[in-house]
């Protein structure tokens, strides 16, 4: 995976979701050590991306380890707790 | 034909021709559900009848944060999992079961196939009511996990035009994951999820 601080999210969810396609799992923690700055938005749209694409192809959950998909749910109910106390 | 929302709202208010409406609407559904999950014919109707004596008796604290049917699915399939432990009560003795059997958390149950379904139903409809292109690009990346090279050939933008539409896409599913009340989805439904 190419490291370019300037990607757009659209290149960097490109990315993301290609890995899935080649029955990768990605961790969305990486992504966010790999392109620095755009951490808040990128765990908004890699979360999304990532639990909608595990709701349609649950099989590819099977290999999650470290990062379930019930953390996930958890990191976006933090997140629109945290929001809402904006 | 009288609207759904319709009905619940009348026979909260105690209307029982509007509560006979949705019986009438939903029994044979409801009934096609315990069949799934129960072998006795008696028990079949025993259940479907008792499920919507409680669902009548509850029917105010009907919220809509969920479909009726599933509402009533979630009482039949709860009324099935008493039917099954009275029997096993019956007739099983609790040293007798595997200890595994006891502690098997990844056992999941109807009901969490329920949920589940429930979940995958909510996003798709979602993802149904989204822009045109907005949606194309997103079912055929997300659903049928085509790559960007066949997506374009199928829509005809170019990548980057389609990587946009995507990412719009995929902004309006993140602001319907935060706004979908995540309390509600029990934590069997995560663990079931996460062991689908």
């Amino acid at each position: 995976m190419a490291k370019s601080n300037n990607e757009s999210i659209e290149r960097i969810l490109t990315k993301f979701l290609d890995e899935f396609h080649q029955g990768k799992n990605p961790k969305i923690r990486d992504y966010l050590r790999l392109y620095p700055g755009k951490e808040k938005k990128l765990i908004r749209e890699l979360t999304a991306a990532k639990i909608t694409y595990l709701t349609f192809h649950p099989e590819r959950d099977k290999k999650e380890d470290e990062e379930s998909l019930a953390n996930l749910l958890k990191r976006l109910k933090d997140l629109k707790e945290k929001n809402e106390k904006k | 034909m009288i609207k759904e929302a319709e009905l619940i709202k009348r026979a909260q208010l105690g209307n029982s021709t509007a509560f006979g409406k949705l019986v009438n609407r939903y029994w044979n559904k409801v009934f096609l559900l315990t069949t799934k999950y129960c072998k006795l014919e008696e028990d079949k109707e025993d259940i479907v009848q008792e499920a919507f004596i409680q669902a009548w008796q509850n029917i105010k604290r009907f919220q809509r944060n969920s479909t009726f049917f599933f509402w009533l699915c979630k009482i039949a399939l709860n009324l099935i999992y008493e039917k099954r432990r009275k029997k096993k009560l019956k007739t099983i003795s609790l040293h007798s079961l595997p200890q595994d059997y006891l502690k098997d958390e990844n056992v999941i149950s109807p009901l969490e196939e329920l949920e589940i379904k429930e979940l995958k139903e909510r996003l798709y409809q979602f993802i149904e009511h989204l822009p045109r292109e907005e949606r194309i690009v997103y079912r055929l990346r997300m659903i049928e996990s085509l790559p960007y090279q066949r997506i374009i050939r199928i829509t005809g933008q170019s990548k980057t035009a389609a990587e946009r539409c995507f990412r719009r896409a995929n902004s309006k599913v993140s602001k319907f994951l935060q706004e979908e009340n995540l309390s509600r989805w029990p934590n069997q439904i995560m663990r079931a999820l996460r062991e689908y």
